[in-house]
């Protein structure tokens, strides 16, 4: 898989992977990364309205996004503690554990998904939760790097209650209303399949960067290495050359 | 308490948990395990509704939650059961009755308010309000943003408990029961370990028993007695956190319990061969009167229990035929298809699927323990008298009057009950 994302962590790209979200439905690992450890468990949360999962933290050099989905974890009596399929512990938010080495094991595909139609939903949802971890860090770096106007967000947090609400706008270069870090997550969240949400974010773009001379939208679409739909450029606006008069 | 109890309840937590360990070690051997089962399943709220089933005290069940006839040619489906539940609730909206659906998004609560949006009119579900949190939201937000907002009436169901919702004009609806009807609650997490526990085995039993793990649901359930035992035993680990309770382990404790269910499956009419069967026993006849009862009692704190049972209280899976469903259809893949939690309910998957097409839902639906973990944790207690707040609610008499721990005349009851009881099975 092409990353151009790991061009942003020069220090992991090369490493083995450490971080993975473990879907206790399956009983197996749904994805692995070796980047970000908070931007898979943010990957997790977004994924947690489609499937319960827990990203781990662990030292597993043989894990892969080829074969995780052969692997699980080995079943004791304290795997309730960091949220494994033990029923009463677990619940629909995402949660992050430690891992040792020494509980990953392998178990072959799930006989629970064993059925055509049970197999391929898997195969979907991993699809689904690759491209989900490829957004999350494509909009971070975007958001870090060409979010020229972030001042919203700092009244949001830091003043919640002691700023006018009419000061809480564009939070962006974008007209998103609430920012397109917000926007792509929601359609991350609550679209349906992955082209649905594929299509909902270009759609995004299109809709919210007509004001974007700051190249927000150009960063993330290359961060993520997908293509950029093609945009009518005389729907955009020339908004530095407006500031200039 | 000369007449029997009409509901007990052994809960091993901080305010009782120095009581029940005097209990224990004043008990007879019947007093002891009753309290190391209440370690084990913490609460301990079993009672039989068929079958010889001892406890300390006499006990019996509520007429309208006593198990129906065995009938073997009972030959409804699960739709048409729930269908016809829906149809039931509909003819008491038309009478101008109105009604709080408890809604965790979990599949028992998703499959009743699914059957009541395909079986009533807009104009009557206006009868019902749904009694929400915010765990329920995000447990299945496909379901919340299609179906329920913007389109129901919506109540905070962390604030709003059973007496807060009769006082308001409703009757509660609870799908409390769904796990009993489909019976995995007790072997979810024997499935989940099955390796793990083979693994600690004899070398031949641990071959026989990998043998027969793609038969859970043909086998008898007694060729798998050494990993029942096993999954049966008693850790400590499994108690620590909110429980910590420690006691020292009886290592008769898991051949007990198995002997004691054993006698109750033989000692009933009902059919039960497979492992999933034994399992599904185990909640379906044992721990009914529980699942259908604890709102009533623990999440009402004004309201008389006996008249939110019999006249407010609804519960959706309470129902004659569903029992009946129940008993029909159990290694047929309607309640689980592989071992693992993941085709669990399948009947009700396919009911919620029919209505609304989320693959992500009917394929990776896990379950959540939703009442604990999201409502009764969450609980408003500030205006009850610690002495009687639901973590002291030890049973219900005859009369159903509430039985609190911290009554002397109940300790002392508990304490000669506990004492005398032997084991007799």
């Amino acid at each position: 898989m092409n990353r151009p994302w790991a061009e942003y962590y020069p220090s992991n790209k090369n490493s083995p992977n450490r971080y993975a979200l473990f879907a206790p439905p399956l009983d197996r690992f749904l994805i692995v990364d070796n980047l970000d450890p908070w931007l898979l468990f943010e990957t997790g949360r977004i994924l947690s309205s489609k499937i319960i999962n827990v990203a781990y933290i662990l030292k597993a050099d043989e894990l892969t996004n080829e074969n995780c989905l052969n692997y699980g974890t080995e079943h004791n009596r304290n795997e309730a503690n960091y949220g494994a399929s033990s029923m009463s512990s677990i619940k629909q938010s995402a949660s992050m554990a430690f891992l040792k080495q020494n509980n990953i094991v392998h178990k072959g595909w799930s006989t629970e998904y064993a059925t055509d139609d049970r197999r391929q939903a898997v195969l979907d949802l991993q699809e689904y939760a690759l491209f989900v971890l490829q957004c999350v860090h494509a909009i971070t770096i975007a958001e870090s790097y060409k979010n020229l106007w972030p001042e919203s967000k700092y009244l949001e947090e830091f003043f919640p209650d002691n700023a006018p609400e009419e000061f809480k706008t564009k939070f962006d270069p974008t007209t998103a209303p609430r920012g397109m870090m917000h926007e792509i997550k929601n359609i991350l969240y609550h679209s349906s399949s992955l082209q649905e949400a594929r299509a909902n974010i270009d759609q995004a773009w299109i809709d919210y960067s007509q004001t974007d001379n700051a190249n927000f939208r150009s960063l993330f679409y290359s961060a993520a290495g997908i293509t950029a739909p093609t945009v009518d450029q005389n729907l955009l606006k020339d908004t530095i050359t407006f500031w200039a008069c | 308490m000369n007449e029997p109890l009409l509901f007990s309840n052994i809960v091993i937590n901080p305010g009782q948990r120095e009581f029940w360990r005097d209990v224990r070690s004043q008990s007879s051997d019947g007093g002891q395990f009753m309290i190391d089962l209440a370690k084990k399943y913490n609460p301990n709220r079993f009672v039989a509704r068929l079958g010889e089933w001892s406890l300390p005290w006499q006990q019996t069940i509520p007429d309208r939650y006593a198990l129906p006839e065995y009938d073997s040619l009972f030959n409804k489906t699960f739709t048409e059961v729930t269908d016809q539940r829906a149809l039931e609730i509909k003819s008491l909206i038309q009478q101008g009755q109105q009604f709080a659906l408890m809604y965790s998004g979990g599949i028992d609560s998703t499959l009743a308010l699914s059957a009541l949006i395909k079986n009533l009119s807009n104009e009557e579900l206006k009868s019902i309000t749904i009694a929400a949190n915010k765990q329920s939201v995000i447990e299945n937000p496909v379901f919340w943003n299609k179906f329920i907002w913007g389109k129901f009436n919506i109540v905070n169901s962390s604030t709003h408990k059973y007496d807060d919702l009769i006082e308001k004009g409703y009757r509660p609806i609870t799908a409390d029961e769904g796990d009993c009807l489909f019976g995995m609650l007790f072997s979810l997490d024997l499935y989940q370990h099955y390796d793990y526990y083979c693994e600690t085995l004899s070398a031949e039993s641990k071959t026989n028993l990998q043998n027969l793990k793609s038969k859970f649901n043909t086998a008898h359930y007694s060729n798998y007695k050494d990993i029942i035992l096993k999954h049966f035993e008693i850790r400590d680990s499994a108690r620590t956190g909110i429980h910590n309770f420690q006691l020292d382990n009886n290592p008769e404790f898991a051949e007990q319990w198995y002997a004691k269910i054993v006698k109750n499956i033989q000692t009933s009419n009902v059919p039960v061969h497979t492992l999933h069967d034994f399992f599904w026993w185990q909640i379906f006849n044992l721990k009914y009167v529980n699942c259908a009862m604890r709102c009533a009692i623990y999440l009402n704190d004004r309201i008389d229990v006996k008249s939110v049972v019999e006249d407010y209280a609804i519960n959706w899976f309470n129902s004659p035929d569903y029992q009946k469903w129940s008993m029909n259809n159990n290694n047929n893949g309607e309640k689980i298809v592989e071992m693992g939690p993941a085709t669990y309910k399948m009947a009700s998957r396919k009911y919620i699927h029919d209505l609304d097409k989320n693959d992500w839902y009917f394929y990776f639906k896990l379950k959540i323990g939703s009442l604990g973990a999201s409502v009764m944790m969450f609980q408003d207690l500030s205006n009850i008298d610690t002495a009687q707040s639901p973590n002291y609610r030890f049973g219900l008499d005859s009369q159903y009057n509430v039985l609190y721990m911290n009554d002397k005349s109940v300790q002392d009851f508990i304490l000669n009950c506990m004492s005398n009881y032997k084991i007799d099975w």
